[in-house]
């Protein structure tokens, strides 16, 4: 290659052109070129003046500045240029000094903007050229930008669409231009489109505040628009975010039934991913709890940290090596799939002692269990003085559980945790611990315990506790009156909740979101999270007491 | 060092600094490598003060750190024996103020019609070589050959003119 080719591969480089392979050999030519040497940093000096010059050129002309360029905006930027031109030759200019835009070129304006195929956003804007159907491209990215040239929303912000501006930067900009959207849609001229949007650009933000915002927004203009199709979609995916997963999946079928191209197979599409029937499955899963070697496998698929309860359960129940070794594949399964050996271990540890002394404590436990499903057990009850006495720390963790007298025990709880050398029952106790304090008014040792205690299930991994320690902290917040933190507490422990199939955590969160919204004064969240109870609690009816008390 | 405490001294941007450094690095991580470096460098040179182009001085102290790495790596690919002469100085730069936007201007207008409207259609517009031969009707290789002769000339008139001065 002669040196003047190496001075055009040079250029390339500092624009960046090169691609990253002729990059890396033309920088191994550079370690041992003093031309090279020499020009390249009077190019990056350049190249810098330069890119400073454009930028201080676009700030002050007030046009978007930096908007990313995108992988079709050849077509686009020709169309958009000869419409601009268009423009140019035919405009009007008003009295304020707008632009007036007859309304094709208005609408082949917004057009030549936009990929008319693709939307970044799921929600569905009601901007009147952009309310067709386009699918959602879930595959790009905030940073890939979109095509918009800053003339081209600058030529119709003069015409002063403001709406038209911030329709298009959603649909085209990403991200990045949602602040800049939403000061545009201030602007706009108040119409029941322009607050569809506002609510498609809070779901598009999507901040713990905005979505909440957005389903109020959408409650109240579908409570006077209810046949508003794109405020119906919005309305749908805000429930969703908000993980009202059965009111959502109402939404998305009436959706499905309008035969609405586009719009109605997407909807039909995302029913399906908020199918009914999980509660079923996972009361299922709780009919197994006292079952470890009879629990289905794919149920232990699907709700894990339900199979390693059922362990627990079993393990205390049972009273010879034999169903040790039944469970042990469950075991083994949880185990790989959390990466760890903690059940496997503990089958094992159980397993090499002796069961003529255990199996009369298990059936103890097994009495005690049972007679707890029927009432209140006594903190000095017998046979639960039977197990704390005795060296069997699971037994005495369960028996402490199960008949609710962790304020009683606590301490037996915390020694039989720590004996377990389990996280699972370290941040269960931490967790109680917590509770009481909570429950003798005592918030700020509360918050203690629990902050300290969801940092050690973080770090051992244990979603669950730290879902249930975040629902926890959550209701702290909100009885200390911050009402921000206990929504972002409350979301953690939902998005925690969900995809470990942690049914009852999330209805716990669902009532915690309820009350918190009644706190708040907000009426129509609140009904919201009560609907979505009233559909989810079927699932968990009749299992109150024993089963869940040590969920 | 990614992540560490960023200095800035004075007369120094970073975020600038830090764009010119993704020109010649291979990933972030080493574009924040050479811009550490630089500014490391400037609050430890007494005489930093006394500089009068310090973007240049830095652009030229991250230039030199990457030649620097790429010979290790040249060296590493192909076991070639360790140079002793370090990455020499760009002496071409002259010293003396920053480049105003004022003076970039005057020095696109000075470049024959030809070569300046690619430079603003690149630069000030931000528009891609592909859509820019569209636009001027003329082949892509073309655009190419004359931002590179735009930019030849940009050069001889900015930092040569700053040389002479």
């Amino acid at each position: 290659m002669s040196h003047a080719k190496y001075s055009l591969k040079l250029q390339q480089m500092v624009d960046g052109s090169l691609e990253p392979r002729e990059k890396i050999e033309l920088q191994h030519h550079i370690a041992t070129c003093d031309e090279c040497q020499r020009t390249l940093p009077q190019l990056l000096i350049v190249e810098d003046a330069l890119t400073r010059a454009a930028e201080a050129e676009n700030e002050g002309a007030k046009i978007f500045p930096l908007l990313p360029r995108s992988k079709k905006e050849s077509s686009v930027f020709k169309k958009a240029a000869a419409i601009a031109a268009g423009i140019a030759a035919t405009v009007l200019v008003g009295g304020q000094g707008r632009i007036l835009l007859t309304k094709y070129q208005h609408r082949e304006l917004v057009l030549s903007m936009i990929d008319p195929t693709k939307r970044e956003f799921e929600a569905r804007l009601s901007y009147a050229p952009l309310d067709e159907y386009a699918d959602f491209d879930t595959t790009r990215g905030t940073s890939a930008g979109g095509c918009v040239s800053a003339k081209d929303l600058a030529a119709l912000e003069e015409s002063g669409d403001h709406h038209g501006v911030a329709a298009v930067l959603m649909r085209a900009c990403g991200k990045d231009y949602l602040d800049e959207a939403m000061r545009q849609l201030e602007r706009a001229t108040s119409s029941v489109e322009v607050e569809s949007d506002r609510g498609a650009l809070l779901l598009a933000r999507g901040t713990v505040d905005d979505i909440p915002r957005a389903a109020e927004l959408y409650a109240e203009l579908l409570a006077k628009n209810p046949d508003h199709r794109a405020a119906r979609w919005n309305f749908a995916l805000a429930l969703r975010a908000l993980y009202l997963s059965r009111r959502a999946a109402a939404e998305f079928t009436a959706i499905a039934a309008w035969n609405e191209p586009g719009w109605s197979k997407e909807a039909a599409a995302l029913t399906k991913t908020l199918a009914a029937g999980e509660e079923l499955d996972w009361r299922t899963g709780v009919s197994h709890l006292s079952a470890a070697s009879r629990f289905p496998n794919e149920l232990a698929g699907k709700y894990p940290w339900l199979a390693r309860r059922a362990i627990y359960r079993s393990a205390r129940l049972a009273t010879s090596r034999e169903e040790l070794i039944a469970m042990m594949p469950l075991a083994r399964q949880i185990d790989d799939k959390h990466q760890t050996a903690v059940l496997s271990n503990y089958l094992e540890r159980l397993g090499k002692q002796s069961f003529a002394e255990r199996a009369a404590l298990a059936k103890t436990y097994r009495n005690l269990e049972m007679r707890s499903r029927s009432g209140p057990i006594a903190v000095d009850d017998l046979d639960l003085k039977k197990i704390l006495s005795s060296k069997e720390a699971d037994l005495i963790a369960g028996a402490v559980l199960v008949t609710g007298t962790v304020s009683a025990h606590l301490d037996k709880l915390r020694e039989a945790a720590a004996a377990l050398g389990d996280p699972w029952f370290s941040t269960l106790a931490g967790e109680r611990e917590a509770e009481l304090a909570f429950a003798r008014g005592d918030s700020e040792q509360a918050k203690t315990i629990a902050q300290r205690t969801l940092q050690d299930a973080l770090d051992h991994r244990m979603t669950p506790r730290a879902a249930r320690l975040e629902l926890l902290l959550s209701r702290i917040a909100l009885a200390s009156n911050r009402p921000n933190d206990a929504r972002a507490f409350a979301s953690s422990a939902m998005q925690r909740a969900r995809p470990d199939g942690e049914v009852l955590t999330e209805l716990e969160t669902l009532r915690a979101l309820a009350d918190l919204e009644r706190a708040a004064g907000r009426p129509a969240l609140e009904r919201l999270y009560r609907e979505e109870l009233v559909l989810r609690e079927k699932a968990v009816a009749g299992l109150e007491g024993a089963d869940l008390r040590e969920l | 060092m990614v992540g560490s405490k960023k200095p800035e001294p004075d007369g120094i941007d970073r975020e600038g600094l830090l764009r010119c450094a993704r020109r010649i690095a291979r990933d972030e991580a080493e574009a924040e490598d050479l811009v550490h470096e630089a500014l490391t460098r400037a609050i430890a040179d007494p005489n930093f003060h006394i500089i009068s182009n310090p973007r240049a001085w830095a652009i030229k102290v991250m230039t030199r750190e990457a030649i620097n790495r790429w010979r290790r790596e040249r060296r590493l690919v192909y076991g070639e024996e360790p140079e002793q002469k370090p990455a020499p100085e760009a002496e071409d730069i002259p010293d003396g103020p920053d480049i105003s936007d004022a003076e970039v201007h005057a020095a696109i207008d000075k470049l024959k019609p030809i070569f300046s409207v690619v430079v603003r259609l690149f630069y000030f517009e931000r528009k891609k070589q592909k859509q820019i031969s569209e636009t001027l009707g003329i082949s892509e290789k073309t655009v190419s050959t004359r931002l590179h002769r735009a930019r030849a000339g940009l050069q001889e008139i900015l930092l040569g003119k700053k040389r002479r001065s």
